[in-house]
C-alpha cells in the first residue's frame, strides 16, 4: 500500500509534475500511474500473488515502474544485476522460480538462449501497454505494507548470492527516516547514477515520495553523469566515493555547470577525508556520509554535513553517524554483551525497516538476525557523544567500488580448476576502487597453475567487478588447525604486493 | 594497436587480462569490467586532451576500436603538424 499511496498522493496533488526522466523520456505522475496501472494489470493476469518477476535491466525509468507495478499486483520484483555471468544469473533463477521476467533486449537474449521455459516481457514496451489496458480501481489492490514486495540479492560468505526479502514497511520507513535527515523540497531533482537492481535504489523510492524527480543514468561514466547534473539541474544526488574520483578526474568537470548541485549523499565504501574535501572544494557541495545495508532496509546511519564528530575513538575508525530514524544500533562485544563507548564490536541495528530474511534458507536468516536485532557484522565502536564509527567492514568482504563481494565466491570458482588445490581471497587497498580482490591459489600435487586458465575460468563464471586484480601461487593456504583461513597474515601480504603495484602508485601520486 | 593495448591496460586491474583479448573481441564480454571501462574511457580522454563524445563512449568496446579513436587523433595531430610545416 505505500508505493501506490505514494503514486496516488502525488498525482493527486500535481499530475503533470515531473516524477522521473531518463535519457529517453520525461514521465510525469500522470503518466507514470498510467504505466504502473497498465503494468500491474498485465501482472496480475500473468503471475499468481506472491509469485517472483526477474526483472533483467539496465538502468531506466520503467524499472522504477516495475517496482511499483509488482507491489499494485501483489508480486515480488526480483532485481538481477545485467553484468552477472550466465552461472550467477541461473544460480538466483533456480532459486527464485520466477513466473515471468521482465528484461531489456540484450537481457532477452540472455535468458531466451540459457532459460527457454522463462516467459519473457519487454521492460521498454511498459509505456505501450497502456493504450491496452483498463486499469481502473487497480491502484487500490496493492499488497499488504508487510507482505515481501522484492528480493534483493547480496554477496554471501557461503559463495552464492543471498536473498533478501524486503516489504514495503521497509519502504515505508526508509523515506521517513531519509526525510527527517535530508531537506527534499517538493520537485527537488536527484540523480539516480547507481544501479537499480543495487540496494541503494531505495533512496530513489525516497525521492519519489517526497514528491521530487528522480533523474535516472543509464550507467555511470564521468563525462555522462557531469553531462546529467548540468542538464538536468541535479540538486541531489548519490555517488559511491569511486564516482566522485572519476568525477573530480575528468577534463568535463571544468565547464559543466554544477551551480544546482546542492547534496552530494555518499555511501557503499568509506570516503577517504583527502577525497571529502575535493568534492566539497571543487563540486561546491555539502556530503553527507550514508552506512547502508541492504538486510537493515537500505541507509541506516547517517552524518549530516553540519555534524562534528571529533576525533576518532580509536585508531583508524571512520564516522558512520547516528542511527537514523527509526533505526536503533548497538555495538556488542565478542562474549554477546552490549558495549560502552569506545569498546570495538559488532554493529547490532534494530527497526521496523529490518528485513524479513534470507530467501529460503532460515539458517542464515537464523545466524544474522536474533530477538528483533540484525548483526551487520560490521565492526564497529560508540563514541562517548553518540555517533557511531565503522572499523571494518563485515569479516571477509571485499568492497569494490561500491559493490560488495565475498571472497568465497571467487574461491568457489577458483577451486574448480583440477590445478588448484585450495584458494584464498582478500581484499588490497586500491586508490581508483577502495578494495580489489586478491587471489592466493595453492597448485594441487604436480600441477603449475597456469594463470591464464584462472583468468578464463573468472571471465566465465564472474561478473567483472569479481576477477582478482592479482592471481599469486603459494605453497599452501595458511589455515589454522580448525581449518580457517588465517586471512590477516594474506591481507598483510596483499597490502605489500600492492604497494609495490606500479599502476597503484601512480594513480596514489596523482 | 600497441599504442591502443598500452592504454588499455593501464586502465586494467589485471593488465595482462589484454593478452587473452583479440583486436576485435568486445572488451565487456572478455571480462573487463565497467569501472575499467571508464578508466580506459578517461585514458582516451587523456591522450586525445578532449572530452569523448557519447557516441565515441558507446564505440569503445574493442582494441581496435580504441586504437581508431586514437589513432584518427594521431593522424590528425601528423596533417596539423605537416600543414603547419
Amino acid at each position: 500500500m505505500w508505493l501506490s499511496h505514494v503514486l496516488r498522493r502525488n498525482l493527486a496533488r500535481d499530475p503533470e509534475a515531473l516524477a522521473m526522466r531518463d535519457p529517453r523520456r520525461d514521465v510525469s505522475w500522470r503518466e507514470f500511474a498510467r504505466d504502473v496501472t497498465a503494468l500491474a494489470a498485465m501482472l496480475a493476469d500473468a503471475v499468481p500473488p506472491g509469485e517472483r518477476v526477474a526483472v533483467l535491466s539496465g538502468n531506466r525509468a520503467e524499472v522504477l515502474e516495475t517496482y511499483f507495478a509488482c507491489t499494485v499486483a501483489g508480486v515480488v520484483a526480483v532485481p538481477l544485476n545485467p553484468g552477472l555471468a550466465d552461472p550467477e544469473i541461473a544460480y538466483i533463477l533456480d532459486s527464485v522460480a520466477p513466473t515471468l521476467a521482465l528484461a531489456e533486449g540484450p537481457g532477452r537474449e540472455r535468458l531466451a538462449a540459457g532459460h527457454p521455459e522463462l516467459p519473457l516481457a519487454a521492460i521498454e514496451d511498459v509505456a505501450d501497454l497502456a493504450d491496452a489496458a483498463d486499469p481502473a480501481g487497480l491502484l487500490d489492490r496493492c499488497a499488504g505494507l508487510t507482505a515481501p514486495v522484492a528480493i534483493l540479492h547480496t554477496s554471501a560468505t557461503t559463495g552464492h548470492p543471498k536473498g533478501v526479502l524486503v516489504d514495503q514497511r521497509s519502504f515505508q520507513l526508509n523515506t521517513l527516516s531519509w526525510l527527517a535527515d535530508v531537506d527534499v523540497p517538493g520537485g527537488t531533482a536527484f540523480l539516480n547514477a547507481c544501479p537499480l537492481f543495487h540496494g541503494s535504489m531505495v533512496i530513489a523510492l525516497d525521492y519519489l515520495a517526497a514528491g521530487a524527480t528522480v533523474c535516472v543514468l543509464d550507467r555511470f561514466t564521468p563525462a555522462g553523469c557531469l553531462s546529467a547534473l548540468q542538464t538536468w539541474r541535479i540538486e541531489h544526488a548519490f555517488l559511491v566515493p569511486s564516482m566522485i574520483r572519476l568525477l573530480l578526474e575528468s577534463r568535463a568537470l571544468a565547464s559543466t555547470d554544477l551551480s544546482a548541485l546542492r547534496l552530494v549523499a555518499h555511501g557503499a565504501a568509506p570516503m577517504p577525508a583527502e577525497l571529502a574535501e575535493q568534492a566539497r572544494a571543487q563540486l561546491g557541495v555539502d556530503l553527507q556520509t550514508i552506512f547502508g545495508i541492504t538486510e537493515g532496509g537500505g541507509p541506516v546511519i547517517s552524518l549530516r554535513p553540519g555534524d562534528k564528530p571529533g576525533d576518532p575513538p580509536v585508531r583508524g575508525a571512520t564516522c558512520a553517524g547516528v542511527p537514523m530514524l527509526g533505526t536503533d544500533a548497538r555495538i556488542v562485544d565478542s562474549r554477546g554483551q552490549v558495549a560502552g563507548p569506545g569498546e570495538i564490536g559488532e554493529i547490532h541495528l534494530r527497526g521496523d525497516g529490518l528485513m524479513h530474511g534470507y530467501w529460503r534458507d532460515p539458517g542464515a536468516t537464523t545466524d544474522v538476525l536474533t530477538g528483533g536485532w540484525l548483526n551487520t557484522r560490521d565492526l564497529g565502536c560508540l563514541g562517548a557523544d553518540g555517533y557511531l564509527w565503522s572499523v571494518d567492514r563485515r569479516n571477509d568482504l571485499i568492497l569494490r567500488g561500491g559493490q560488495n563481494i565475498y571472497p568465497a565466491e571467487i574461491e568457489h570458482v577458483l577451486r574448480q580448476s583440477p590445478c588448484v588445490a585450495d584458494a584464498a581471497v582478500v581484499p588490497a587497498s586500491s586508490t581508483a576502487w577502495g578494495q580489489t580482490p586478491v587471489a592466493f591459489v595453492q597448485p594441487s600435487a604436480g600441477s603449475v597453475v597456469d594463470e591464464g586458465d584462472l583468468i578464463d575460468l573468472c571471465v566465465g563464471q564472474l561478473a567483472g567487478y569479481k576477477r582478482p586484480s592479482r592471481f599469486v601461487v603459494i605453497d599452501q593456504v595458511p589455515r589454522n588447525p580448525a581449518g580457517k583461513i588465517l586471512r590477516r597474515q594474506l591481507r598483510e601480504q596483499a597490502e605489500r604486493l600492492t604497494a609495490g603495484n606500479p599502476a597503484e602508485s601512480e594513480e596514489a601520486a596523482q | 594497436m600497441t599504442s591502443a593495448r598500452h592504454l588499455i591496460q593501464s586502465g586494467l586491474d589485471l593488465p595482462v587480462l589484454l593478452d587473452r583479448i583479440g583486436d576485435d573481441d568486445d572488451l565487456i564480454a572478455s571480462g573487463v569490467n565497467s569501472g575499467e571501462m571508464v578508466r580506459i574511457a578517461l585514458n582516451c580522454e587523456q591522450r586525445l586532451g578532449r572530452v569523448l563524445t557519447d557516441d565515441e563512449l558507446a564505440g569503445l568496446n574493442t582494441v581496435r576500436a580504441v586504437a581508431a579513436l586514437i589513432e584518427e587523433t594521431a593522424t590528425g595531430h601528423e596533417l596539423a603538424e605537416k600543414a603547419v610545416d
